[in-house]
């Protein structure tokens, strides 16, 4: 017999594909639906008050994003593809109804919003806890994970084709200081600089500095 | 504070209109009523411990209570703060692991303790707790990824003072309508505000001297909320 969610899934699944690049929801839009990713990779960012966006996650398939849309009117935090994107896309009004049938899943949906909170924790307590060399550190290697990049692969390069004053809103410092870390990392051989992309070179120092 | 204090029925506790079981329907209301504790801390008693896991759901009836998390350093973060009417540990019971953080009282404290089976059978039986406990994970999700972009774009002083504004929005003031309803020592305050107490103590002090602020012992003075709000950087 078919679970209430294989039979949400199984009539009004609707797949959606995105390039990089591409937003699935900004932050501040309507909130209507709610996303299950497939495939690639979603970047996951939030407005600070002086208009800057910082980094908050890296999303990657299996992961459920939006959820916010449960019980707010609007999404607070930007979603955007970073690889080409496969997504599920899921009327929040219906999961709302699932979620009052279904026990595992409203369990499911709990959980993973409690995991979501406590990524979030984790990630405040590390911006007063790391340095700037070792915020950058993790943000390399939860990309390279998120990337699904193979474990032999040891020297990835990244796709972050963001101009570097934008990775440095990302990461809440400030542009010249990024620069700087970055320059240190080259001088070490532990990255390289491609014009827009960034290599890295030694992976087992990233993590090691992560 | 009154030690001696006898547990409410839940259907009688005026504090359960601030709680997740505001809109609980009578009849799940009696079970819970019936299988819960009532229990009474003192200030600086541990209500549970990071990594054990729960079992059961606790709920403030009287008291604030601190939520933190211990870095690999050794170092205290405060996570958030509690006061009647909060529940706490209710996502390790949810999802089944262990506790992320350890809660503690900040003053003598009474709690409500619900089994854990009791409170994960509700839930499986009622819509409005649902409700309510997706509305509790929603807010604090929001309310985590907002103080990530705090963390990583404000200044000490700016967090200093937003924090003060916290402080006085969530535990309010007292009769004087100046002093924060609430008793931190300034390591506490410090680790919510993510500095170092040397650092927090600098920024006090400079607050204090432009009369923002007033302090006595460990109590803070609200003097010029207006210039409060704008060191926050609130209406940028």
């Amino acid at each position: 017999m078919k679970t209430a969610l294989e039979n949400l899934l199984s009539t009004q699944r609707e797949e959606i594909t995105l390039a990089p690049r591409d937003f699935l929801y900004q932050e501040g839009q309507a909130a209507r639906y709610i996303y299950c990713l497939e495939e690639g990779t979603v970047f996951i960012f939030k407005k600070n008050t002086r208009g800057q966006n910082l980094w908050l996650n890296f999303s990657q398939p299996g992961q459920i994003l939006g959820l916010i849309a449960l019980k707010k009117t609007n999404y607070g935090h930007s979603a955007q593809a970073l690889s080409p994107v496969k997504v599920l896309r899921l009327e929040v009004a219906k999961i709302r109804d699932l979620l009052h049938q279904d026990m595992q899943f409203r369990l499911q949906i709990m959980t993973e919003l409690s995991r979501q909170i406590s990524l979030n924790e984790d990630k405040g307590i590390s911006l007063h806890n790391k340095t700037l060399r070792q915020r950058i550190a993790r943000m390399f290697l939860e990309l390279i994970r998120s990337l699904e990049l193979p474990e032999y692969t040891e020297n990835p390069t990244l796709p972050i084709c963001c101009p570097f004053h934008e990775l440095a809103d990302f990461l809440g410092a400030s542009p010249q200081k990024v620069d700087k870390t970055l320059e240190d990392l080259v001088n070490e051989g532990i990255i390289r600089k491609d014009e827009d992309r960034i290599r890295v070179l030694n992976r087992r120092a990233i993590e090691a500095l992560a | 504070m009154n030690t001696q204090i006898k547990a409410v029925p839940c259907q009688a506790c005026e504090v359960r209109g601030k709680c997740i079981f505001s809109d609980l329907e009578m009849c799940y209301l009696e079970e819970v009523s019936e299988a819960k504790n009532f229990n009474h801390y003192k200030k600086g008693s541990v209500i549970f411990h990071e990594n054990n896991y729960p079992l059961g759901l606790y709920g403030v009836f009287q008291g604030k209570v601190k939520m933190y998390k211990t870095a690999e350093t050794g170092k205290e973060h405060i996570i958030r703060l509690a006061k009647e009417g909060d529940v706490l540990g209710y996502r390790s019971l949810i999802s089944g692991e262990k506790y992320e953080v350890s809660a503690m009282a900040l003053e003598d404290c009474h709690v409500c303790f619900v089994p854990k089976n009791i409170f994960m059978e509700t839930l499986r039986k009622s819509h409005n707790l649902t409700e309510k406990v997706m509305e509790l994970l929603t807010s604090d999700l929001r309310l985590a990824e907002e103080k990530i972009t705090d963390l990583a774009q404000k200044t000490v002083k700016e967090r200093v003072a937003e924090t003060i504004l916290m402080l006085k929005q969530f535990y309010g003031l007292e009769k004087d309508g100046k002093t924060i309803n609430v008793t931190l020592s300034r390591e506490d305050l410090a680790n919510l505000v993510g500095t170092a107490t040397e650092t927090l103590i600098r920024s006090l002090s400079e607050f204090k001297k432009n009369e923002v602020i007033d302090l006595k012992g460990k109590k803070i003075l609200i003097l010029n909320f207006k210039l409060l709000e704008r060191i926050a950087n609130n209406f940028d």
